[in-house]
């Protein structure tokens, strides 16, 4: 495996070559004719209801009571900042982020170290393991629903076996279903982070550790001193792509605790799709949308500038 | 790649030992990867009583396929039908559009970096953002509960997503290679259709298999624009965990007909995978 190298100025290289001008129009014709099916559908899809949302988070619009929508200012978004429901929301995503990331960095760091020296039947436990990427969340949320369960589950027999305490998993309060819930996505997600890491490993030349060894390094030198710093890339890339997708965590949520006991395990997702489509908010849960799509762009930027940087396509 | 790290002087005991010891880590993590899903599948056999057991039963009784029928015979079959139907067309379409739309980035990159960048962008979108407002879109244009509604709505990820992978594998095909066809007298789409298309076949093949697999999984879009005429597997299944009683049996053989194309796709596709779910950034 090999770090991919993002040329950006390689793509107007068919632009630069000396063609008539005739040509030019010909090919601008051409490409914007090639992605306007596309792009029309993502406007619809996304600048349309981007639309819809700006202009009702300014707005007091409760389908549950026939008022009309009316404009309220910044009314929605200053209730959020004093909602207690949103704050534990808020806390619990950022709960889940870190603590996912540590877990998963952790683990999948293991793993890769593991599966650094090719063998034959590397390529098949690579493919096994990631089996839990792609199965349906759905899936995956039902699978650990009966492994979760606290009298016949068979984690709790282990446990109980084992001679310790048999906790009550996702019914039981806040510490425990998060703690679920952050079981089971690092099941999910940890062969992944484990492959990125692999693919890190796999990427740092062998003079380097050659090197290190003609210095006369101890290993446990070498790891620390030598492969953590280079592996900074894909770490960086992972704390990335993971923020990414525990912030919009929703199916295993939804699944195993829809947000409960009470509004113990809600993460911002649930709680938007709950202000908007239960309690029919939707001036509040816009408002919500609007936080959230701030954060993202603010972490598209970043992923964009870090992927064509020359951090991480520097590395060969 | 492979020259072991291990110092010349060292007892070949001591690596022996090692590998011992990275066998038995190695054995441990498929276990606790795989158990899961064992589980599931496992319970697909079992009577209802089984699930009731303590210890719980690590293996069915015998082997009997009554929960996958009568799991087919409910709501399961129509789930399993518009789950296919839905998956294939949403991936047909799909790359109908974004094929064209990634070489035109690719190579073109028409609107410099902001058509980029708003793909990109709207990948990383919570879903739910977009949802509640396309409710009320839907809703006024009475497409709700139709098939037409998700082929439309699972376009907000699957196009961005595929675009941006296969932009990938078509900047790596070599612009040398489509100016020499331009110059032997090739109009610019047929070098598109003759060169770049049969040169990017990897990575369109991985963006549809990705297509097919996000439609097919999904859940919060199924769930919201769809419900009675329309309800994939996703759904079905969901909607077996609200009913009181759960039917623990038929339900994993639901849930394991549902897994079926991850399993498979993992299996077959593990190159790519990782470039896929790092957007590309890292190449397999």
């Amino acid at each position: 495996m090999k770090i991919r190298k993002i040329k950006p100025n390689m793509n107007n290289t068919l632009l630069e070559t000396p063609i008539q001008p005739l040509y030019w129009d010909a090919k601008r014709k051409l490409a914007f004719a090639m992605i306007s099916p596309a792009f029309i559908i993502l406007l619809f899809l996304a600048i349309g209801p981007m639309f819809f949302m700006f202009v009702n988070a300014f707005r007091t619009w409760k389908l549950a009571v026939p008022t009309p929508p009316r404009f309220c200012g910044f009314k929605n978004f200053l209730n959020l900042f004093r909602d207690a429901r949103f704050g534990n929301a808020f806390f619990n995503t950022l709960f889940l982020m870190v603590s996912g990331i540590i877990v998963q960095s952790i683990l999948g760091l293991g793993i890769a170290l593991l599966l650094k020296k090719p063998f034959k039947l590397r390529p098949v436990i690579m493919a096994l393991i990631l089996i839990p990427v792609l199965i349906a969340p759905v899936v995956t949320g039902l699978n650990w629903k009966l492994i979760f369960n606290d009298t016949f589950g068979p984690l709790n027999y282990i446990l109980g076996s084992l001679g310790f305490k048999e906790p009550l998993w996702i019914s039981s309060n806040r510490f425990w279903g998060l703690f679920s819930i952050l079981i089971v996505d690092t099941w999910q997600w940890t062969p992944f982070v484990a492959l990125v890491l692999l693919a890190g490993l796999e990427g740092i030349p062998n003079q380097v550790y050659e090197a290190a060894d003609v210095d006369g390094a101890k290993p446990i030198m070498v790891f620390f001193k030598v492969t953590l710093p280079l592996l900074r890339p894909m770490f960086v890339l992972i704390v990335l792509l993971r923020t990414i997708f525990i912030f919009k965590i929703f199916d295993p949520v939804w699944i195993l605790t829809q947000g409960g006991p009470g509004t113990a395990t809600e993460t911002l997702s649930l709680l938007t799709y709950d202000t908007g489509l239960k309690y029919l908010d939707i001036g509040y849960a816009m408002a919500m949308g609007v936080l959230q799509i701030i954060f993202m762009i603010i972490l598209a930027n970043i992923f964009l500038k870090f992927t064509t940087s020359s951090k991480i396509s520097s590395q060969r | 790649m492979g020259k072991a790290i291990l110092k010349v002087g060292e007892s070949s005991k001591k690596r022996v030992l090692l590998s011992i010891v990275r066998w038995v880590l190695i054995l441990l993590v498929l276990l606790l990867f795989l158990f899961p899903v064992y589980w599931i599948i496992s319970g697909s056999f079992k009577t209802i009583s089984e699930f009731y057991n303590r210890p719980p039963s690590l293996a069915p009784h015998k082997l009997m396929f009554d929960n996958f029928k009568s799991a087919l015979s409910g709501r399961g079959s129509k789930g399993l039908i518009d789950s296919a139907i839905i998956g294939v067309t949403v991936t047909i379409l799909t790359m109908i559009i974004s094929v064209p739309a990634s070489y035109s980035i690719a190579r073109y990159s028409p609107g410099g970096q902001h058509i980029s960048f708003f793909i990109l962008s709207i990948l990383f979108l919570p879903p739910v953002i977009g949802v509640i407002p396309l409710f009320f879109i839907f809703k006024t244009l009475k497409l709700l509960d139709t098939y037409y509604v998700l082929f439309l709505s699972y376009m907000f990820f699957n196009l961005p997503f595929c675009i941006w992978i296969m932009k990938g594998f078509f900047e790596d095909i070599p612009v040398e290679l489509e100016q020499a066809a331009m110059v032997d007298g090739h109009s610019r789409f047929k070098v598109f259709f003759k060169i770049a298309i049969p040169l990017a076949r990897a990575g369109i093949a991985v963006a549809s298999l990705f297509a097919f697999i996000f439609s097919w999984n999904e859940l919060m879009f199924a769930s919201i624009f769809g419900r009675n005429n329309v309800q994939t597997l996703p759904l079905a299944l969901q909607d077996y965990i609200g009913s009181t009683g759960i039917a623990w049996g038929e339900l994993s053989a639901l849930a394991t007909i549902a897994a079926i194309p991850g399993i498979l796709l993992a299996i077959f596709m593990q190159r790519y995978i990782v470039r896929g779910l790092t957007f590309g950034a890292v190449k397999g």
